[in-house]
């Protein structure tokens, strides 16, 4: 089986965004799915770089649309999670799968 | 009055990022900046534009040292020297203790201080400077300066060592100590100076260009109109569209047809022409093009087929760091690239929305650019 190099945590995010937004993925997308499913505010600059970084490995793609009177006549960048990217994902899940696998951690008490 | 981003953030943001990035990068920030004003106001729209430009200039900026070749090369190169001025530095320190105890007294502390100078000035330009670009001449400049400032050094400290021995009959430096010297300084000046520069490295091609359009108007001054055009085979520019003034046409009009002024308006009365314009790149290979009509239930409701023109272009390239070079000729537009110009009357078309695809293609490739419009009522104009 292919080995992937392995996903950091933000990597996965933003793999995992593109994937729930199939079509509509682009920069501004992306930062709000991951924004509204974690509620940790995400920087335009440190997305790009994870988008860059993915694109380097090959795990995503992406394509230039038309400008659009919205973002000031300027383009969008759309991205695509490629096999390569899904085979990360996945060989990520089953790296924290197995990890947990027949462990329970009892939430610590709080001292009163 | 509309609120824009803060321009000043705006450029701070532009300059950080790679020329490649600025439209995608810019034109997020743009569409978050334009949701939150309509959403919680400008003050907040702007507080969080600043924020982020604030938060992404240094992911931006290491982004594109990252992905730049040529300024990491400069770079790396003058953190060489840095640290060679470091070891001569070091080397000083250690004639001064161990053999003068006399502090500066050692001859390696000019180099010291020109490797020091010269490898933090490299660095800062190759971070920095648009044109960090090494030209050979510079380069042998650097090598004569570096050779006969070792030649100089080397004399005089010799000489040095040749007073203090005749005059104060003090012990003379161990030979050793000059050879080292002298080995480690030619070593460094000829490791430093040659042969790693970068031997002017070829740019990196253009992501796109920017074709200006020229043309005379009615009161004999020029007029001007600038697309962005794909550096890709057969690349077409986003479709420029506009109110035409005078004759309806359905072909590329003549060089000096007067340029109007682009408009983000996709309401037309049916009353009037809409000018439809897109530049194209590799033009010169025989392209054709189609220019179809679609109506609301996907139909095609008109298709031409365009003359690509080859004239009426001036040339300009911006697209990369590397490109700014005045030195560098500016080729003809003829060579590359074409125009396709086209002014159908709305009259022909019923009330609705409409959708407007051109494509471009020759033997090997194609392109397809699409934009909408509506054609309204002439009563119900807005």
């Amino acid at each position: 089986m292919r080995r992937f190099d392995s996903l950091g945590e933000f990597e996965q995010a933003v793999l995992l965004a593109i994937a729930h937004l199939d079509d509509d993925a682009y920069g501004v997308t992306i930062r709000r799915e991951i924004e509204s499913r974690t509620r940790r505010a995400i920087a335009v600059g440190a997305l790009y770089t994870g988008l860059d970084r993915l694109e380097r490995k090959g795990y995503v793609t992406s394509t230039m649309s038309a400008p659009t009177p919205q973002r000031g006549g300027r383009a969008k960048r759309h991205f695509k999670i490629t096999t390569a990217g899904s085979g990360a994902l996945r060989q990520s899940r089953e790296f924290i799968t197995k990890m947990w696998a027949g462990l329970e951690l009892e939430p610590r008490r709080s001292r009163s | 009055m509309t609120v824009t981003p803060p321009p000043r953030a705006e450029r701070l943001v532009g300059w950080s990022l790679a020329p490649a990035e600025r439209q995608t990068v810019l034109g997020d920030l743009h569409e978050e900046f334009v949701h939150l004003r309509d959403r919680a106001g400008a003050a907040t729209a702007r507080r969080w534009y600043w924020k982020q430009t604030v938060r992404s200039i240094v992911p931006n900026a290491l982004r594109r040292y990252r992905n730049d070749e040529r300024r990491q090369k400069e770079c790396h190169q003058g953190l060489r020297i840095l640290v060679l001025g470091l070891m001569m530095g070091l080397m000083s320190l250690a004639h001064t203790v161990t053999l003068r105890g006399n502090f500066g007294a050692g001859f390696g502390w000019p180099y010291f201080a020109l490797y020091t100078l010269s490898g933090t000035f490299a660095v800062v330009r190759a971070i920095f400077s648009k044109r960090a670009r090494f030209f050979a001449a510079q380069q042998r400049a650097q090598w004569w300066i570096a050779g006969g400032l070792f030649v100089a050094l080397l004399a005089m400290s010799w000489m040095f060592r040749i007073y203090l021995w005749d005059h104060r009959g003090d012990e003379p430096v161990p030979a050793i100590y000059w050879l080292a010297v002298a080995a480690i300084t030619a070593a460094s000046a000829s490791a430093t100076f040659w042969p790693w520069w970068p031997k002017d490295p070829a740019p990196p091609p253009p992501t796109e260009f920017f074709v200006r359009k020229t043309a005379r108007s009615d009161d004999e001054e020029g007029r001007w109109m600038t697309v962005a055009v794909p550096n890709t085979p057969l690349g077409l520019s986003g479709l420029v569209l506009s109110a035409a003034q005078g004759a309806a046409s359905e072909s590329t009009p003549a060089i000096g047809v007067r340029v109007e002024a682009p408009t983000l308006r996709r309401r037309f009365s049916e009353n009037e022409t809409v000018r439809i314009y897109a530049a194209v790149n590799g033009a010169e290979s025989g392209a054709s093009a189609t220019m179809e009509v679609i109506d609301a239930t996907g139909h095609v409701v008109r298709a031409l087929p365009i003359q690509v023109a080859t004239n009426g272009l001036e040339r300009v390239i911006k697209a990369s760091d590397a490109d700014d070079d005045e030195d560098e000729p500016t080729p003809r537009p003829s060579e590359r690239f074409g125009q396709v110009d086209v002014r159908p009357p709305l009259a022909q078309f019923p009330p609705g929305p409409y959708r407007v695809r051109l494509t471009v293609h020759d033997a090997a490739h194609s392109s397809v650019q699409q934009d909408g419009f509506v054609v309204m009522p002439a009563a119900n104009q807005s």
